[in-house]
């Protein structure tokens, strides 16, 4: 690695090299039957300079002495038209600034594909035994991961992670209606229970058995931890440094301005102990810390990589990380992402809040998130699952329903905050959060 | 490699193998205003093999490609640990084939300079950025991709494949005060980076249109008589249809198989559906599929009628039916599974001002911002509608967000336009589960679609 980051640093003003190495194993039931079992071993390298003041930045597959000839001038040719670099790659990290979160677990690397299948097996068992006539689809996801970063200042660093990923669906057919549930959750530590999420399943198949007539107007909306997603992603487009920076967020310039209800609290946590989102730096070597985003309803900031932070005249918050579509992640170059996102929670009790409920729709999964106009906040999402609830009771499952309205506006105007945040889809932890009135749109019959 | 792969493919104990192997550049460049945000060249060299034993299936993806018959070994081990608790997986019979497959793209994109391409990004970020003084920002995408692919099996198909993709999408974003709206155009396609350039007036345009959209009322909730033009309506028939027509989400359901029995009447008798990658130089375009079965075109509705479906080897198998050469893989580090290719709706007779005359309040709703499915549920957006009264288009409103129902909405389609187009082009593609964005290509004349719910404040 020393090599090779010296033979690019010898071109240019500034080198950093990024090294993935992952082994996945996924094993996949299918139709309540074991349907896969795979590994997926994949390697990567990307190389970064700044050459005469501008980035260059390329990527391959081939770690090996020979292709490094080959990398380097690839990034040479991207680094003639590259842009000016605003920044400067980040020195050795500093001891006891904070301590690296717990992210490797030795009883997940040992996982084998055996034992998978024994835990998708029981997930299957959990659900079909409630209910033989489910149908089950299950992904358990063992992945070991070993991140190295070396830069020209002697920054970087590496680390080895391990990861857990479970997800479920259970579906029921009758007639023409189909009945779909899912879960997803994991961790980096060996002790997380896989067949919560077979829990988490049949607790919502439980309450869906029965179809509710839901009519169009305005109502109270209650979106669970999980149904809240298209709400957040709003939030995180607009806190997003790249977005603010170019004047497409609409909490562009308001830093230190209460924006929403003061009880809505928002970080970014890379810090946290075995959660999936953590890590001890991000992709470009910079330490990871706690990043206040929204207190008490006010602006405290954005989240940045270094270039973004440079252009804005601020510090990277740590949030430089590579995406790329399809697996190789590497191939990406470092853009602001956050981590865990958590949102704080409330203090009403959720069955307070459902039976606070006289004619209203509770949202537990969407689809359709990312489609709407994400920058202004405004969302109208297909309720792929969610519950009609009347004088304060569930009733049964609504279908072919939307529901709409602005993020902004509708967490500025928030009934009531759930007094547990639980994780959702792994990504992020938040509460249930209930709305007096949201545009509510179905199906007449 | 090839002597490499056939060793790798004797004596390996198992029912069926197949390698896989892989070799792609790719080219990225993103412009966010006047500034590069990414320029990027990556290089991605690695395999896959898959084998079925006892009935069970194994899949090992990798980079070492020296090391294959190791690769192979796992695999076929982990059949064997699937067949343990399993092992009823198949495959239809398929003509094994030995072919050699070379795009010639009309200017291969490959022989322009990251320069030069940077600088056609350039041009029509500034364009946009100039069109109007409300567009706060833009951004241009630039992608490609080549690929040369093998694959080679057990049953002596040995397939070398290359193929060119080369895509654009540019976003303007229009702002006033707490307002901001957005639109895009894509371009591209597998023929060549001639399929990118030119592409100025329609970037303006997209500007102009962006900063219009700014005085737009958003739509009111509730259910309406829709026109989709060819565009939205292409994205409408991936979204709405497509996905239900893959075959691996029902073959081994009994109950989902009744309801998506052949012969059943699935929309009103002036539907006719059909996918393909046979129909030459789209974006879903090819000659084989990942399994090594050729292209072929596949009527999915006729008269409104379900006459077919997207089959792999194995969904072909289990369901008596024959493969439709619809087994995709994003790339080597993933298996096949089916999708769709080049999905369209046929052409009909109505024209678009007989469409509109009799609708007495609806909306027109031009092009999709995306869309998703989950099986018989749909839902996708319009970057642009106005609204229809009294049979003329009237007053521009956004936010249009439509969703449905597959068994209740195609019975509702009451009028096919006879102007197919195809969407081409753009950075993106189909997702399914984590293999995205695959390259697929939709289309549709304009058609007129009763009693679609349309979200709303």
């Amino acid at each position: 690695m020393r090599d090779l980051l010296d033979m690019a640093a010898g071109h240019a003003d500034a080198a950093e090299l990024y090294i993935a190495n992952s082994e996945t194993i996924p094993a996949t039931f299918e139709m309540n039957k074991l349907k896969h079992v795979e590994t997926r071993r994949m390697q990567g390298v990307a190389l970064r300079v700044i050459k005469s003041g501008r980035i260059g930045f390329s990527s391959s597959t081939d770690t090996s002495k020979s292709a490094a000839q080959e990398l380097i001038s690839m990034t040479a040719d991207s680094a003639d038209v590259g842009e000016p670099a605003k920044f400067d790659l980040p020195g050795p990290l500093l001891d006891g600034e904070s301590a690296a979160p717990l992210i490797y677990d030795d009883g997940i690397a040992q996982l084998d594909a055996d034992a998978l299948v024994g835990m998708g097996q029981e997930i299957v068992d959990i659900i079909t035994e409630y209910d033989p006539s489910i149908k089950c689809g299950v992904q358990l996801e063992r992945k070991v991961e070993d991140i190295a970063i070396a830069n020209s200042n002697r920054g970087g660093g590496n680390y080895r992670k391990t990861t857990l990923t479970v997800m479920a669906d259970a579906l029921l057919v009758e007639g023409n209606d189909i009945f779909e549930v899912l879960d997803m959750d994991g961790s980096c530590c060996s002790d997380f229970d896989h067949r919560s999420v077979a829990h988490e399943v049949l607790e919502r198949v439980k309450l869906g058995r029965k179809i509710a007539e839901v009519h169009t107007g305005r109502m109270p909306v209650l979106f669970t931890h999980r149904g809240i997603m298209p709400l957040l992603m709003a939030l995180q487009s607009a806190l997003n440094g790249k977005t603010a920076l170019e004047g497409a967020s609409p909490l562009a310039g308001r830093i230190g301005r209460r924006v929403l209800d003061p009880r809505v609290c928002v970080y970014d946590d890379p810090t946290r102990d075995w959660a999936l989102g953590s890590c001890p730096m991000d992709g470009e070597g910079v330490q990871s810390r706690r990043t206040p985003l929204i207190e008490a309803g006010i602006v405290k900031g954005f989240y940045y990589d270094l270039q973004t932070a440079g252009r804005a005249g601020t510090s990277s918050t740590g949030n430089g990380f590579r995406q790329a579509g399809a697996g190789d992640y590497f191939e990406g170059q470092p853009t602001p992402a956050l981590t865990n996102v958590m949102v704080a929670p409330g203090c009403e009790r959720l069955d307070d809040m459902i039976a606070s409920m006289d004619d209203g729709v509770i949202v537990d999964q969407v689809m359709g998130a990312g489609q709407g106009n994400i920058l202004t906040g405004d969302f109208s999402v297909n309720v792929h699952l969610g519950f009609k609830v009347e004088k304060g009771k569930i009733v049964g499952r609504v279908k072919d329903t939307m529901v709409a309205g602005n993020a902004m506006e509708a967490l500025s105007n928030i009934a009531a905050i759930s007094d547990c945040a639980k994780w959702a889809f792994g990504e992020y932890s938040s509460p249930a959060f209930l709305f007096r009135s949201l545009g509510v749109a179905a199906k007449g019959r | 490699m090839r002597n490499l792969i056939e060793d790798a493919l004797r004596s390996h104990g198992a029912d069926y193998v197949d390698i896989r192997i892989e070799d792609t550049t790719r080219t990225k460049i993103s412009l966010r205003g006047r500034s590069t945000d990414e320029l990027s060249v990556s290089r991605s060299t690695g395999g896959c093999v898959r084998a079925l034993a006892g009935g069970g299936w194994g899949f090992v993806s990798f980079n070492d490609i020296v090391n294959l018959k190791a690769h192979v070994e796992l695999a076929v081990s982990q059949a064997r640990l699937v067949s343990e608790a399993n092992g009823d997986s198949l495959l239809a019979p398929v003509e094994p084939v030995i072919d050699t497959v070379v795009p010639t793209p009309a200017v291969d994109p490959r022989s322009i300079s990251l320069a030069a391409k940077q600088a056609l990004l350039q041009e029509y970020s500034q364009i946009m950025l100039g069109a109007s003084p409300k567009i706060q920002t833009t951004t241009v995408r630039y992608r490609d991709t080549y690929s040369k692919k093998i694959f080679a099996s057990s049953e002596g198909a040995f397939i070398e494949q290359e193929q060119c993709d080369v895509g654009t999408g540019c976003i303007a974003i229009a702002r006033e005060g707490d307002n901001v709206q957005q639109m895009f155009i894509v371009a591209g396609g597998v023929d060549g980076y001639q399929s990118v350039e030119g592409q100025h007036d329609r970037a303006r345009e997209c500007a102009r249109r962006a900063a219009l959209n700014l005085d737009a009322a958003p739509v009111k909730a509730g259910q309406y008589t829709v026109v989709l033009d060819p565009a939205l309506a292409g994205t409408f028939v991936h979204e709405a249809f497509g996905h239900l027509s893959e075959s691996d989400h029902i073959y081994e359901n009994d109950t989902l198989r009744d309801m998506m029995v052949l012969g059943k009447q699935f929309g009103s008798p002036i539907l006719d559906i059909t996918d393909g990658a046979a129909v030459p130089g789209h974006r879903g375009s090819y000659r084989y599929d990942d399994e090594g079965t050729p292209a072929s075109l596949t009527p999915l509705i006729r008269e409104g009628v379900l006459v077919g479906r997207l089959h792999s080897r194995e969904t072909a198998g289990k369901m008596g039916e024959l493969p439709t050469g619809n087994a995709r893989a994003i790339n080597y580090r993933f298996r096949p599974i089916v999708r769709m290719t080049n999905t369209y709706i046929e052409n009909g007779s109505t024209t678009f001002e007989e469409m509109i005359s009799d609708i007495d309040e609806g909306i027109y709703a031009i092009d999709a911002y995306g869309g998703e499915t989950a099986m018989e549920m749909f839902t996708f957006s319009a970057m642009e509608a106005f609204m229809i009264r009294k049979g003329r288009i009237a007053e521009r409103v956004r936010n249009v967000v439509l969703t449905g129902n597959v068994f209740e909405t195609l019975m509702h389609i009451d009028a096919v336009g006879n102007d197919l187009a195809m969407n081409d082009g753009g950075t993106g593609g189909c997702g399914r589960g984590q293999q995205y964005p695959l390259q697929v290509s939709d289309g549709s004349p304009h058609i007129r679609i009763r009693n679609v719910v349309v979200g709303g404040n």
